[in-house]
């Protein structure tokens, strides 16, 4: 990535502009053209830099509950459980850690209760004994924004 | 807050990816029939009344060099949790910061998500915040693979 590529990087994490001419207002701040502000977005999707352009909705202003969910699996087992969790269009971020609890998971769905039936469901089709239901009490941080 | 019909597709595609056009919004508009000026208004507005976080890009940070990244979970007694998850909220190598409810199992209630170019910037980070707050019973869980990532079609 070249200067121009690193600011408008930064830039457009902080904040795209809702305005008729995005781009342009994007150049107006840092002194470049809307066509070379706009070819650079793109040149950066297309290298997969940029991964989306759009929306973080407060998802508890959206009536939507949301949890933290670890699991404890045995190693041979994890790609089988990994393929269960995934399934579910509610659980959008999966991770595998270094620990004892191993597969770790968010949920997204209209209720608690509805993240509980999904995890129970989980555990059933995953034999899973040993499960965490970690939902947060409280944000005191949440921006995925990156300093290139 | 009481979301119609056309509220909840304009928030689903909100949620995904902008069109890749030099006006974004005009696309959108003509898809769901509306004057540009109105989305534009009522995008506006939900930003303004933090229905909206954010609107901006998100990046495949492993691309942008930011290879490493571990959970970070610790023990805080109740009375300082607060105080605490503000001050971790402050150091920018952080992006996410939670008080969570414990288990029996599992008594750590303070997480965040530390990021590094490498894994030693990554533990850097880390040995840093836990000096300058004095953390003392904490858990580093390091990502080993990345098994799902998508974002969220509400509605």
């Amino acid at each position: 990535m070249n200067q121009t590529d690193k600011k408008i990087l930064n830039e457009i994490q902080k904040e795209f502009p809702v305005s008729k001419f995005p781009y342009k207002t994007i150049g107006q701040k840092l002194g470049l053209t809307e066509q070379k502000v706009f070819n650079t977005v793109i040149k950066l999707k297309k290298q997969g830099m940029i991964r989306r352009i759009g929306a973080f909705f407060d998802k508890k202003k959206l009536n939507y509950a949301s949890a933290l969910i670890a699991l404890k699996v045995e190693d041979k087992n994890v790609h089988k459980v990994a393929k269960i969790v995934n399934s579910y269009p509610e659980i959008t971020h999966n991770y595998l850690r270094k620990d004892e609890y191993n597969i770790w998971f968010t949920c997204i769905a209209s209720s608690t209760n509805d993240i509980k039936k999904i995890i129970n469901s989980i555990q059933t089709k995953g034999k899973i004994k040993e499960t965490l239901f970690l939902p947060a009490k409280k944000t005191f941080k949440l921006s995925a924004i990156f300093k290139v | 807050m009481k979301l119609t019909k056309l509220d909840k597709k304009i928030i689903n595609a909100l949620s995904s990816d902008l069109p890749e056009s030099i006006n974004p919004y005009k696309i959108l508009a003509q898809k769901f029939k509306v004057p540009e000026d109105y989305l534009i208004k009522k995008i506006l507005l939900w930003k303004k009344t933090n229905l909206i976080r954010r609107i901006g890009a998100t990046i495949r940070h492993n691309k942008a060099g930011f290879l490493f990244n571990v959970m970070f979970v610790c023990k805080i007694p109740d009375a300082n949790v607060s105080k605490i998850g503000m001050e971790i909220a402050k150091f920018p190598q952080i992006t996410h910061c939670y008080e969570r409810l414990t288990n029996k199992n599992w008594q750590y209630n303070l997480y965040a998500m530390v990021h590094g170019k490498t894994k030693k910037e990554c533990k850097k980070n880390v040995d840093e915040i836990v000096k300058k707050l004095k953390i003392h019973d904490y858990k580093l869980l390091y990502t080993l693979r990345e098994l799902k990532k998508t974002s969220i079609e509400y509605f």
